[in-house]
């Protein structure tokens, strides 16, 4: 414990006296005492070598104190933006509401009206969903599936909130035809993000989402009656072939950069 | 809070050899006096605080599986016994066959025989913490720390940590270089089911390690007599497997057979600096068309061989890219599996551990007088020879889990490998 404290006020000596300075101290004395008393634990009983080892794993206290002296500023910023957001999505909500109840008591169509509430929730949950996915993209890559997948739910809650429109709204046949097509925008949002982010190994996912993009055309565009099922079906063997197809171009590729790497060895050898 | 480490590739890998092996790793040294216990103790202290996955336990939670870092005391790592210089082999023999589960709290076991005035100072770790090369890496980082501390008072702190990443084996190539490395995506190592002729598995087998000594006269022997044919020591010692497994097993000798010997993927890397403790040990084979009229063809056709695999600049890192693959895409449940049915261990396989440098590993001014590392205890039907060498001595070792036949049977195989390696160096007279 002594030589805890001694360690603290040698590194810390020159810092001008504060409340913080007094907090920072009495924190870190508990850390490194039970560090210490860990490794007592584990049957270290020189003491010279236990604060050797805990001088190593905290070298820089000044450091650390100056660095936590900063934080507290960020994290009052990242607090009052956090309030600001609750405040807003507050005032949005009441303001939906308002228009809500509004409309309905004009129109007294409140079997449709509630397509406003409806629309204001989907409207937030993309600006939610984009602000989230913003931050996943610009962290490390192990952050990109998550993105991706806020992204697919994204597109799928907007061709939802189409369908709720285009069934009960308009009222238009086979509008259900609409989360089929959600599934093929949710797809090729997939694959395009992918391909922006150079996801590793994006080429096994476009091979899965080609032939299964395909039947999904094929159907769709069957169920609509805007290609007739006999001969569009050659659509799905179409797809494998392209699959094949980039298969086929990725692995001459892949061979010609291996020439190409063994010809400038031969050449680096001389 | 709980801390947790990553589970890296090398570590599942191990682990999945688990079905192979005992996953643990060997070594014995013995020192002409009594070590300071205390001192080895804290030694120790440091390199677990150093290294946390030596006192982490390995979960294999069927998705991802991780180690999580767990509280310890160094009293269960380390062990002190008295023996008589009667009772050394079977103590030593019964502490080196002992098998850590990866699930327990501690992945390394330190056990101290004081004899007389002399010492034997056994270690045994998990394979999925660090291969031979990181061993001997850590002997003799043990030993200095172990000398500054004890004649300066030097806190022993001086151990190397890093990345346990299978990937820092590319960080000395160019961009170029990595590209191309990374792309090997293609298994190059053949499946030979030639086997060494031991007996069937049975519930009463127990693990055993059988060692045989060479002398330092043949050894210096064995390096002037492969100069003459253009031949490394390990040419050499792989033709006389060869030939003693014709021998032994009876195969035709016009048939091929293949030989992995384990090779070290930190040839690759200029500084290892910022790697921690961890695998980097790969499968080289080696493959003869037919036993050859004598040896020295055997010794020919392993010259050839080896030479093949020299000239790749990227030897051993085929297939590494592939492996990553698999447990990245899929869950350890399913990635398991698949793997075991692509990847082909070797049944018959050899590691040249190589010098154990008596300089680097002296406590105290004292040298070690003896000693030898070995590889994990393999299951049947795989062996694998490990070859060590102390001053020009050379211990072949081979851990089986097998029984009073399979000792037989392979000290009948090094009685074939010591005639085969005496007729190499014209010792003894060729058989036919």
């Amino acid at each position: 414990m002594d030589n805890v404290t001694a360690y603290l006020e040698a590194s810390l000596a020159g810092v001008p006296a504060s409340e913080a300075l007094s907090q920072y101290k009495l924190k870190m004395t508990d850390v490194l005492s039970d560090r210490a008393d860990e490794l007592t634990h584990s049957g270290l009983r020189d003491q010279k070598v236990l604060m050797d080892l805990l001088k190593s794993e905290y070298p820089d206290l000044r450091a650390d104190f100056e660095a936590a002296q900063t934080q507290p500023k960020k994290a009052r910023g990242i607090e009052h933006g956090r309030l600001l957001g609750i405040a807003c999505t507050a005032i949005y909500f009441i303001a939906v509401g308002i228009l809500y109840v509004t409309v309905s008591l004009l129109t007294h169509r409140w079997s449709l009206t509630w397509l406003l509430p409806a629309a204001g929730v989907t409207l937030w949950l993309e600006w939610l969903f984009g602000l989230r996915i913003e931050k996943l993209v610009a962290k490390r890559r192990v952050f990109h599936p998550t993105a991706r997948t806020l992204l697919a739910i994204g597109v799928l809650l907007l061709f939802l909130f189409a369908f709720l429109c285009s069934a009960f709204l308009f009222r238009m046949p086979r509008s259900w035809l609409l989360l089929l097509w959600g599934v093929i925008a949710m797809l090729l949002a997939d694959a395009a993000f992918g391909l922006a982010l150079r996801e590793k190994l994006m080429i096994l996912n476009i091979l899965v989402y080609i032939p299964v993009l395909a039947a999904l055309v094929f159907l769709v565009l069957g169920l609509h009656g805007i290609l007739p099922w006999t001969p569009s079906w050659v659509l799905m063997p179409a797809a494998l072939l392209l699959d094949l197809a980039i298969i086929a171009v990725r692995l001459l590729r892949h061979k010609k950069e291996e020439t190409e790497q063994e010809v400038a060895d031969a050449w680096s050898a001389d | 809070m709980e801390r947790r480490l990553n589970a890296e590739l090398w570590d599942k890998m191990h682990y999945l050899f688990r079905d192979y092996n005992d996953r643990m790793v060997h070594v014995e040294l013995t020192y002409d006096f009594r070590i300071d216990v205390e001192a080895l103790r804290t030694v120790l202290i440091c390199f677990f605080e150093k290294n946390p996955v030596f006192h982490a336990s390995f979960t294999d939670n069927h998705v991802s599986p991780y180690w999580t870092v767990k509280p310890y005391r160094i009293d269960d790592v380390v062990h002190v016994r008295e023996v008589t210089e009667a009772e050394l082999p079977a103590a030593v023999d019964e502490f080196l066959t002992q098998c850590l589960p990866p699930e327990g709290d501690l992945q390394m076991q330190v056990m101290v025989f004081f004899h007389g005035e002399k010492t034997t100072l056994c270690i045994v770790e998990n394979h999925m913490c660090m291969d031979g090369g990181d061993f001997k890496t850590f002997l003799s980082a043990f030993c200095k720390n172990y000398n500054d501390y004890v004649e300066n008072g030097v806190s022993p702190l001086d151990f190397r940590v890093g990345s346990r990443s299978y990937e820092t084996v590319y960080q000395s190539f160019s961009p170029q270089e990595q590209k191309a490395a990374k792309n090997l995506y293609r298994n190059i190592n053949k499946k030979d089911t030639h086997a060494f002729p031991l007996t069937k598995s049975a519930k009463e087998d127990r693990s055993f390690i059988a060692r045989r000594r060479i002398s330092a006269e043949t050894f210096l022997k064995i390096k002037s007599e492969g100069k003459k044919y253009g031949a490394t020591i390990n040419d050499m010692l792989t033709a006389a497997y060869f030939y003693s497994l014709y021998e032994l097993a009876g195969f035709d000798p016009n048939e091929s057979l293949t030989i992995s010997s384990a090779i070290d993927l930190r040839r690759h890397v200029k500084d290892t600096e910022g790697m921690g403790m961890t695998n980097h040990t790969a499968w080289m084979q080696c493959e003869v068309p037919e036993r050859g009229r004598d040896i020295f063809e055997t010794l020919q056709y392993c010259t050839r061989s080896y030479a093949r695999f020299k000239q790749d600049k990227y030897m051993g890192l085929h297939g590494l890219p592939l492996l990553s693959f698999g447990y990245k895409i899929m869950p350890l449940a399913v990635s398991e599996p698949i793997i075991k049915i692509g990847y082909s261990n070797p049944l018959i396989a050899m590691s040249n551990i190589g010098i154990l440098d008596v300089k680097a590993l002296a406590l105290c001014g004292h040298e070690p007088v003896d000693g030898f590392m070995s590889g994990a205890v393999k299951y049947k039907p795989f062996v694998l020879l490990s070859v060590t060498s102390m001053r020009n001595e050379m211990t072949f070792s081979m851990c089986v889990r097998g029984n009073d036949e399979d000792k037989r049977i392979v000290e009948r195989f090094f009685d074939l490998l010591e005639k085969n390696i005496g007729v190499l160096i014209g010792d003894a007279p060729a058989a036919e």
